[in-house]
């Protein structure tokens, strides 16, 4: 029987209402996504909460708390080395771009922090605004590969611990 | 498709301890500051809100507990944040917040502040 091992690439999209019932189901989605393609758990983790605060900001910002949809696209590769790649596009409000900024983390505040989280996790994250109308956020992530010394070292170091 | 959140609360001497169980997103972070408004106006010297029952906790929930810390602060009781999930450790050092919340390790030790 052949080995059940996952492919070297694959990609799904799911198109859905971006309504917060909905994105625990994404998260989820994103998480298996994420480790199978072999991220740690916690970093896969990190990648689905950057996806829920986007889609937090377009339910909110972008459609006002209305009804509305979001297409989520997500990409991942295996080799070199583990990859994700998420775009979500929507048909609601267009936002300026430049209003779509990270907050000074050292006014405490509620509120506001959602891109700060996304930019942090995210290799990279970028929104445009759609010509058909609507928003686009690509983002990536990329598993930095280790130096054969530095996992030499991080293997002597675990087998001390 | 969305149920509602589980919060125990107990109040222990002048201590009121709530242990929120779930995840704390956009569906739920109304329901948790809806719940904490009329314990933040007892009479209780300290808030404890006990996470190690959630997995999950987003910005919107953030902002919860940044909006009930500075009610704390502003009727002089203490708010602290315990036995932290791995889930929310993470959103809260990416945050930066680990250096505004009192966070203990475990709850007893919260209550022992």
């Amino acid at each position: 029987m052949q080995k059940d091992t996952p492919y070297e690439y694959s990609e799904f999209s799911l198109d859905f209402p971006a309504s917060p019932t909905w994105f625990k189901t994404v998260r989820m989605l994103i998480v298996s996504a994420s480790t199978q393609c072999g991220f740690a758990d916690r970093v896969a983790g990190q990648i689905a909460m950057a996806v829920d605060e986007a889609l937090c900001n377009i339910h909110r910002h972008g459609y006002g708390e209305e009804y509305g949809r979001a297409i989520l696209e997500v990409k991942t590769i295996i080799h070199p080395s583990p990859r994700i790649e998420i775009t979500i596009k929507d048909n609601a409000k267009q936002v300026e771009l430049t209003q779509i900024k990270s907050r000074d983390l050292d006014n405490v505040r509620p509120g506001g922090l959602g891109v700060h989280l996304i930019q942090t996790v995210m290799d990279e994250a970028v929104w445009t605004k759609r010509d058909e109308g609507g928003m686009l956020l690509t983002m990536h992530k990329t598993l930095a590969v280790k130096s054969p010394s530095e996992s030499k070292i991080e293997s002597a170091k675990s087998t001390h611990e | 498709m969305s149920d509602g959140l589980q919060l125990n609360i107990e109040t222990i001497g002048n201590t009121t301890v709530v242990t929120p169980d779930g995840d704390i997103d956009l569906s739920k972070s109304t329901e948790l500051r809806s719940s904490l408004q009329p314990i933040l106006q007892e009479q209780p010297t300290r808030l404890v809100i006990d996470l190690h029952a959630v997995p999950y906790m987003d910005s919107s929930g953030l902002a919860t507990l940044i909006e009930a810390l500075q009610i704390s602060r502003q009727h002089g009781k203490e708010f602290i944040l315990c036995h932290l999930s791995e889930g929310v450790q993470s959103i809260i050092a990416l945050s930066r917040l680990d250096q505004i919340f009192k966070i203990t390790s475990t709850r007893e030790e919260a209550l022992a502040e």
